[in-house]
């Protein structure tokens, strides 16, 4: 069975570093990228089974992924994880049917992999 | 004899010399100090999997690569290796044991790097500086030492090796601190300097 892929958007190198460490370890096929264009790009040539997003990020920020990557466009996951608590945001998150809005300070690496693998087998099913 | 033969028959046979017994304590202590503090970085890794993720983000805790340990062992352990046939003959390594300054030297860089790794971010930068000096200069020694070969010709070889490199430096790796190259001549003069002093006069 192929490793099933993950892409994560984080801006900040050591927060990806840990992302990618931690999921690799589970066994998956991972991606990481600096910035929303970045992730657009990525996939366009290879959708990943799941899309983990930060945000706050340069040059593209996670709204502007989302907007160019509609439900319609897209047949994989997204979960969004934000330091931004406010209710704009998870209303936002709510509109462009994102499958996960968090909040970064309710979130640990290993809750997220337990949301991450959820998800995944969610689609498999 | 070998260093480690010779080791192991005087811990069978006789009684250790003081000096073997402080080597073998001070190896024992840089192991240990490594063990501890590998099990330590681990121990407080693991407590990363439960911290928030702003947590994270905010105090960028060390990530210690165990790639980047391995590879700083095994980079020692082949350079060790090839010291002890090259150089266990010459000062200040003609010890009277074939190869216990030498191995304490190797062992010592190996401990040191990988507390270093484990410690500090950016470190492995001179480990591997180090090591990379040490490997030209054992590269530059079996050149300048092949036979048959006269002056000139070893001269001219030593001339494209080092353009190599610097070819090689300037291309595939990427650019770096004044620091990191200090350190590569450094350890390249060192072992310069311990052949110049080895000459027979």
């Amino acid at each position: 069975m192929p490793k099933q892929s993950i892409l994560i958007a984080e801006d900040d190198p050591c927060l990806r570093a840990a992302y990618e460490r931690r999921f690799r370890r589970l066994s998956f096929n991972v991606h990481v990228v600096e910035d929303g264009e970045q992730a657009l790009k990525f996939i366009e040539h290879s959708p990943p089974d799941l899309f983990i997003c930060d945000i706050m990020m340069p040059k593209l920020d996670g709204w502007g992924v989302l907007s160019k990557l509609t439900k319609e466009k897209r047949p994989f996951p997204v979960i969004m994880l934000t330091n931004l608590e406010d209710d704009k945001t998870r209303q936002t998150c709510k509109d462009m049917c994102v499958d996960g809005h968090l909040i970064k300070r309710e979130m640990s690496l290993a809750s997220l992999c337990t949301l991450v693998n959820a998800l995944l087998k969610q689609r498999s099913e | 004899m070998d260093f480690f033969g010779t080791i192991t028959l005087i811990l069978l046979y006789e009684s250790p010399p003081f000096s073997i017994i402080l080597f073998l304590l001070s190896a024992l202590l840089l192991v240990a100090g490594v063990a501890v503090k590998t099990w330590k970085e681990a121990y407080y890794l693991g407590g990363i999997e439960t911290q928030p993720l702003n947590w994270i983000e905010q105090t960028h805790p060390h990530l210690p690569s165990p790639r980047v340990i391995g590879i700083i062992a095994l980079c020692s352990a082949t350079l060790l290796i090839v010291a002890l046939q090259t150089h266990s003959d010459i000062f200040p390594f003609n010890d009277p044991y074939h190869g216990l300054n030498l191995t304490t030297l190797f062992l010592l860089c190996a401990a040191v790097g990988s507390l270093a790794e484990l410690k500090w971010r950016g470190s492995r930068e001179y480990m591997l500086s180090f090591l990379e000096g040490t490997a030209i200069a054992f590269l530059v020694r079996l050149l300048l030492s092949l036979p048959g070969r006269s002056i000139d010709e070893k001269v001219i070889i030593f001339l494209l090796l080092a353009a190599s490199i610097t070819m090689i430096e300037a291309t595939l790796v990427r650019a770096r601190k004044r620091g990191v190259i200090m350190v590569m001549v450094f350890s390249f003069a060192f072992w310069a300097a311990v052949w110049f002093v080895a000459l027979p006069r």
